[in-house]
Order: C-alpha cells, then sequence, then structure tokens
C-alpha cells in the first residue's frame, strides 16, 4: 500500500496503518534525528513526538506540496531543531556522546532493503560529489536550522556566497538526484 | 533557460531552503504559477532525500510498542466521539421511557371524568405503543440506508481522492519531463554548442544501424546524448558509455535498449579534457574499464553557432 493511502487510514485512526509507515520510516527518521542532535536518546524520544504528531494531524498532509515521504522527514527535522534549541539538549548530548552509545543499523527486509540501500548509495555518493563548501552550507541549513545569515556569521564569508553556493548545491542535488525524486512525485 | 527563468529558479530554491527555518509545512510557491510550483515541488523532495544519505538507525523495539500503545489507547476516542450523538442517548431512552409515566397520568383524570370503561386507558397506550414500535422501525430503516449512502459517498470520496492525488502526481510527472526537455533543448540550442556525431564502430560494424549525436554545452560539462536503432542487449550484457579523457577511459554510465526506442541520456558533469565518447557492450555494468567491442565512437566534434 503507498504511503498517501497509508497516511489516509491513520487519519481515519487505523493504528496498524501507523505502524507501517513507522516501520518504513523510523530508521531513516531516527538517523535524521541522531544527526541533527548528536543523542541517540533524545533521536528516539523525537520519533515517538513525530508518529504522535502523524496520529493526530495526518489530515494536515498536502500531497501537493510534498511526498509523505518528505513530509516526514520535514516534521521530524522541525522537532529535532526545536529540541536542539533548548539547553537541556546541549547538556544531555554531551554526556550521552561521552558514554559512546552503540549504534544499531536497522536492516529492513525484502525490496525495501534494497530500494533503501540504492537511495541512500546515491544520495551520499552525490553529496560526497559537492564542493566541501557547498556541501558545508547545506548541512548547516538542514542539519543545524541555521538561516542565510547565520550560515554566512558562522562560516566568515558574505551572505551572497552563502546563498550562491546554496544555489549551486541545490542544483546539482536536484539533476543528480532526479530518479530518486520522480519516485517521490 | 532564460534569465528571469534562472533567477526566478534561483529564488525559489533560496525560498525552498529558507522556508525549512520556518516550521514542519513544505515550501509553496504562489498559487496559480504552475512552473514555479513544479520546481518548488522539486526541490523540496531533493531536500527531503538529504537523510536517506544517513546510515539508518534502528529505533529500540519498545518504542514502536509505546507508541503503539499510546495510539491504541487513543484509537477508542473517535470511536467514542461518535457517541458525542450517542452520548445524548441517556437522556432520550429517558424520554423514552416518558410515555409510561404519561399513560399513568391518564387513570385518574379519566376517572375524575366519569367512570372510565376501563379498557380506554389501555387501548390507547397499547396504540402509542404501536405507533411507537413503528415510528422506531421507521426511524431505524431511515438511518440504516442514511448509514449505507454516507459509507457510500465516504467510498466515493476516497476514490475521488486518489484519483485526484493521481492525478497531480502524473502532471508533475509530467512538468519534470517538461523542464527536463527544455532544459535538453536550451543544451542543444546553445550558442558555441558542440555537436559529436556517433557512427558504429569497428570493421564489419557490429550495429551499422546504429547511430546518434553528442551535445557538448560550452562549458564543455553539460552534455546530452541521443541514439537511435541500438539494438537489445543480450542477455546479461550491458552497453555502457566511456569519456576519453586525460584521465583515460571514464565510465558515463551504462543503459539498455529496447527495439526501435530511441536513448537519451544527459548529465551536467563531464570528466575534464574529454576528446571523444565510446560505447561498448559490457559484461559487467560496474566494470571501470572497457573490455567488451565497440559499438559506436564520436566523431570529431563540430562548433555550431
Amino acid at each position: 500500500m503507498n504511503d498517501a493511502a497509508l497516511l489516509r487510514l491513520v487519519a481515519d485512526r487505523q493504528p496498524a496503518a501507523l505502524g507501517v509507515l513507522y516501520d518504513r520510516y523510523s530508521p531513516t527518521l531516527l538517523a535524521l534525528g541522531k544527526r541533527i542532535l548528536g543523542s541517540l536518546a533524545d533521536a528516539e524520544e523525537v520519533l515517538q513526538e513525530v508518529f504522535l504528531y502523524v496520529w493526530n494531524h495526518a489530515g494536515r498532509y498536502d500531497p501537493a506540496r510534498s511526498s509523505v515521504s518528505t513530509w516526514l522527514v520535514l516534521v521530524a527535522r522541525s522537532r529535532a531543531i526545536d529540541r536542539l534549541r533548548t539547553h537541556k539538549v546541549v547538556e544531555r548530548t554531551h554526556e550521552t556522546a561521552s558514554q559512546g552509545t552503540p549504534v544499531t543499523h536497522a536492516s529492513p527486509d525484502g525490496v525495501e532493503a534494497v530500494f533503501v540501500h540504492e537511495r541512500r548509495e546515491r544520495v551520499q555518493r552525490e553529496m560526497e560529489k559537492l564542493p566541501p563548501e557547498q556541501k558545508q552550507v547545506l548541512e548547516m541549513a538542514f542539519y543545524q536550522g541555521l538561516s542565510q545569515s547565520e550560515i554566512a556569521a558562522r562560516a566568515d564569508v558574505p551572505l551572497g556566497t552563502v546563498k550562491t553556493r546554496t544555489l549551486l548545491a541545490m542544483k546539482k542535488l536536484r539533476g543528480a538526484l532526479r530518479d530518486e525524486v520522480r519516485q517521490l512525485l | 533557460m532564460s534569465n528571469e527563468d534562472a533567477s526566478s529558479e534561483d529564488l525559489t530554491i533560496l525560498a525552498a531552503v529558507e522556508s525549512l527555518e520556518r516550521g514542519t509545512a513544505p515550501f509553496r510557491a504562489p498559487r496559480g504559477d504552475e512552473a514555479a510550483e513544479t520546481l518548488a515541488r522539486l526541490y523540496t523532495e531533493a531536500l527531503g532525500l538529504l537523510p536517506y544519505g544517513l546510515e539508518p538507525v534502528a529505533p529500540a523495539p519498545e518504542i514502536r510498542k509505546r507508541l503503539m500503545a499510546l495510539v491504541q489507547g487513543d484509537e477508542t476516542q473517535p470511536a467514542a466521539a461518535p457517541t458525542g450523538p450517542a452520548a445524548a442517548a441517556p437522556p432520550r431512552s429517558s424520554q423514552e421511557v416518558r410515555p409510561p409515566r404519561l399513560a399513568s397520568a391518564v387513570p385518574p383524570f379519566a376517572a375524575a371524568r366519569r367512570p372510565p370503561p376501563r379498557r380506554w386507558p389501555l387501548a390507547l397506550a397499547a396504540t402509542l405503543c404501536i405507533g411507537l414500535v413503528g415510528l422506531s422501525l421507521w426511524l431505524s430503516l431511515q438511518l440504516g440506508q442514511q448509514r449505507q449512502t454516507i459509507a457510500r459517498l465516504e467510498k466515493e470520496l476516497v476514490d475521488e481522492r486518489t484519483r485526484a492525488e493521481e492525478s497531480v502526481a502524473q502532471a508533475l510527472r509530467l512538468q519534470a519531463s517538461e523542464l527536463d526537455l527544455r532544459e535538453k533543448f536550451a543544451l542543444v540550442t546553445s550558442p558555441a554548442v558542440l555537436v559529436s556525431p556517433m557512427r558504429p564502430a569497428g570493421s564489419p560494424p557490429l550495429q551499422p544501424g546504429a547511430g546518434g549525436v553528442l551535445f557538448v554545452a560550452s562549458d564543455h560539462q553539460h552534455w546530452y546524448l541521443s541514439l537511435k536503432g541500438m539494438e537489445p542487449a543480450a542477455a546479461g550484457k550491458v552497453y555502457k558509455l566511456w569519456f576519453v579523457a586525460d584521465a583515460g577511459k571514464v565510465s558515463g554510465g551504462s543503459f539498455t535498449a529496447r527495439p526501435g526506442e530511441p536513448i537519451e541520456l544527459s548529465s551536467k558533469t563531464m570528466p575534464a579534457g574529454t576528446r571523444e565518447a565510446v560505447i561498448t557492450l559490457e559484461d559487467d555494468a560496474r566494470t571501470l574499464i572497457p573490455a567488451g567491442p565497440e559499438i559506436l565512437r564520436s566523431s570529431p566534434p563540430v562548433e555550431i553557432g
């Protein structure tokens, strides 16, 4: 069953549909939360918040604006960035980082495993192809939630340069990930 | 693509990236501007792919259990929500209890007027009961029909929404294809584009009916290859494109062919110092060194415009 149909069932209060979406996306969303927060414990809390948000607000999803996958990613990213901006998390992040939390890798089954694996390799490869300065502005915007002005201040470069690097990076990515984007449409 | 289009695309990209700062809703271009809407969607989806480059992390099974417990506990609420109207049932049932009370009020009234034939109130009560039972049956039939109608309309609504979503997705795919075509058109018609005919290689050539054209933009990066007449590769074989560059032969990707269908390949990057392009038939799509026979080879480029 496709993601949009599952989300409609979630809107109709079908827990099993939420379970399928959880199994399908939680490893990627947890990785995203961990990348942003640096702490597996906080990322797991965000993951639960995300799926509770989906349970309560599935009706807010607008298929004209994004795929379900991208909507989930943006919801998770937003929640994680909000949490990052609190002091508590910063403290706990340091604690957890010093404990060296073991990371377990997901192994979804069957066709989806191959699909996810191929997508990961492709995105990793295309990100590695970006010049470091372009990759840096994209990652600062996406994973740290920084505005263009904040990136300019942190990287100590003019705002115009940040915008140019962002544009170049995004154009390259969109071109390189054309097939993946089409699969999401 | 004109400068105006380019700057419009730039604004869309920056708006999509900046929208990340504002919350959970994906960026949306102003309504009515279809090209901007399509671009916004494509760039938003590209952003949404970034986390797929991370190593996935399996959540602890307890998280799923806890989530499902929360959700299943909550699941009864909507089922209870329809009981909102049904929550009015107790008063209604108490109303249903009223008729006997009203009936019980009849005897004193009737007794006051004249000595009653005792069957009157019983007959009246029986008539009222029969009437109420009939009314209840009729109402329950009506309710059943309305429920069926609502279920049918809900199903139609879901079907319509599915169809509408499929149409939107189809339109987006078409718009994405149109953007591709525009980009290719802009490339092949741009000033100083280099055009290299792709001709059958070998003597005698393995596929004399195959051919094509390689367009390379003036930046020597962006290229577009159009091929025709390629025979389907035998089982286990695959065609590979190679760029003969300063660093030797560099793979440009692999592809297959279908009878009678043209092949189009393009990319925004090309190895430095590329002098010509070659297409070979290989056993392994991942090979880094051409080992199979050459099928097509590019001729020296001609500058157009």
